[in-house]
């Protein structure tokens, strides 16, 4: 008979019903000698029914005529710009082991909600093709209508400031370029699709990048994936005091 | 016996004459059609909002990330071959902006709180309905907190099977992992809802 240790991890799935035949012959076994798998799985069960139970808040149908709308009006050509936050592809589903920032979905929201506002997004005539100068270190310009944009390392510190940009535009070119596979990639699924691959003109991508500075690792993106109109490299928190 | 077999047969009949539905209105969508695009959207939204509500946590977020889920549907329906269900497709999406999605809200939170380790944001009581408020609060409640504190790599899987009824295999095919590990990802994400939620069910 299997031990505990080898029967334990097919007991969520023998109380789905998923295991095949010869598996869960070999659970059946099990359990029948023992009371602590028995009891994982009235506790994989229980918790399963306790899960089912929760109810979510239902929707308005006036909502969902709302976003309806939306959708609309996007495939109509005439839907606003999109604020799009990602990862590099590497770490979807992965959590980052750095703190990471200020990017308040108010802000997000009201980039959204004000499109007539972004000329500045629109693109730089002088930046021809993403190999002609993909990305920039430089600070946002002063005129960014996003507050987000606003975000500025602490005078005391803007020799570390400069350095910590430079270090992140690198690390930022290379993100780049793995972000131009789909941020969702999955291997060998050719429908994977990703923000940078949605990106349209006026649109912004938001990426997080870690850098060697963890307070500098945001990037903005404005421009689709065919046509970068600028990158920059944002510090994302400033600092204590 | 043979009342079985033909019930199983006009199951699978159903079920092809549904999924054929389901090609010719992504095929209609791919064209521009505005209607297809409503019909895709009233089918699925329910099932796309229980995701992401489960996974953001915040019914306003949830409904923004459906938002943005059918957007990315009509933007990158070029991409869609039909080597998954549409829906298994969809799901993919919807699970991956809902955790891009809660991942910002979260750091958000950790800046708010000067870089202290930020607990997960829980959904916010004032959203909730009457009706709600009504049916079980207090157990609604903790399992909004305890689903708050599962790992979200964990609780995706566990939200899939679930609202859902995908099977392991589909629930692998949408994030992208091996059968196995979808496995020991729910078993885990319901032991640990079992540890967080022992008080209420005993």
């Amino acid at each position: 008979m299997a031990n505990c240790e080898e029967i334990r991890p097919l007991l969520g799935a023998y109380a789905d019903g998923e295991l095949d035949p010869i598996e869960s012959d070999a659970v059946v076994a099990h359990l029948e000698q023992c009371g602590r798998c028995r009891q994982v799985v009235r506790d994989q069960q229980q918790a399963q029914h306790v899960f089912d139970s929760y109810q979510p808040p239902p929707v308005a149908a006036a909502e969902w005529t709302r976003i309806g709308r939306r959708l609309r009006a996007e495939l109509e050509g005439k839907g606003e710009p999109l604020v799009l936050k990602t990862r590099s592809h590497s770490e979807a589903l992965e959590p980052t082991p750095v703190a990471m920032p200020a990017l308040a979905p108010d802000e997000v929201r009201s980039a959204k909600a004000a499109p007539a506002d972004r000329s500045e997004f629109r693109r730089d005539p002088e930046l021809k093709r993403p190999t002609s100068r993909p990305w920039s270190a430089s600070p946002p310009p002063a005129a960014a209508p996003l507050s987000i944009l606003r975000t500025r390392a602490p005078r005391h510190h803007a020799r570390r400031a400069w350095v910590a940009h430079a270090l992140g535009a690198a690390a930022a070119a290379f993100v780049i370029f793995l972000a131009l596979a789909p941020a969702w990639f999955v291997p060998g699924n050719e429908e994977a699709i990703g923000p940078i691959t949605l990106a349209r003109p006026q649109d912004v991508v938001i990426m997080d990048v870690q850098t060697t500075d963890p307070d500098y690792n945001v990037v903005l993106y404005a421009g689709d994936a065919a046509d970068v109109a600028a990158i920059w490299v944002v510090p994302i928190r400033q600092d204590q005091g | 016996m043979v009342g079985g077999q033909r019930q199983s047969g006009d199951a699978d009949r159903a079920q092809e004459r549904e999924a054929q539905r389901e090609a010719d209105l992504v095929e209609r969508l791919r064209g521009g059609d505005a209607r297809a695009l409503d019909e895709l959207f009233r089918r699925h939204r329910e099932a796309a909002y229980g995701i992401a509500l489960r996974l953001v946590g915040r019914r306003d977020d949830a409904l923004d990330v459906v938002q943005e889920s059918f957007i990315h549907v009509m933007r990158g329906v070029h991409a869609f071959r039909g080597q998954s269900s549409f829906r298994t497709w969809l799901y993919r999406i919807v699970t991956h902006a809902a955790l891009d999605y809660r991942r910002w809200r979260a750091l958000r939170t950790a800046d708010s709180l000067n870089g202290e380790s930020a607990p997960d944001p829980g959904p916010d009581p004032n959203q909730r309905s009457p009706q709600d408020e009504a049916s079980d609060r207090d157990l609604q409640a903790a399992i909004e907190k305890a689903l708050a504190n599962i790992s979200e790599k964990n609780r995706a899987a566990l939200v899939l099977f679930a609202i859902e009824g995908l099977s392991y295999k589909e629930i692998a095919d949408v994030l992208g992992i091996s059968v196995g590990t979808v496995m020991s990802r729910i078993f885990n994400a319901r032991q640990r809802l079992k540890e967080l939620l022992a008080s209420e069910i005993g």
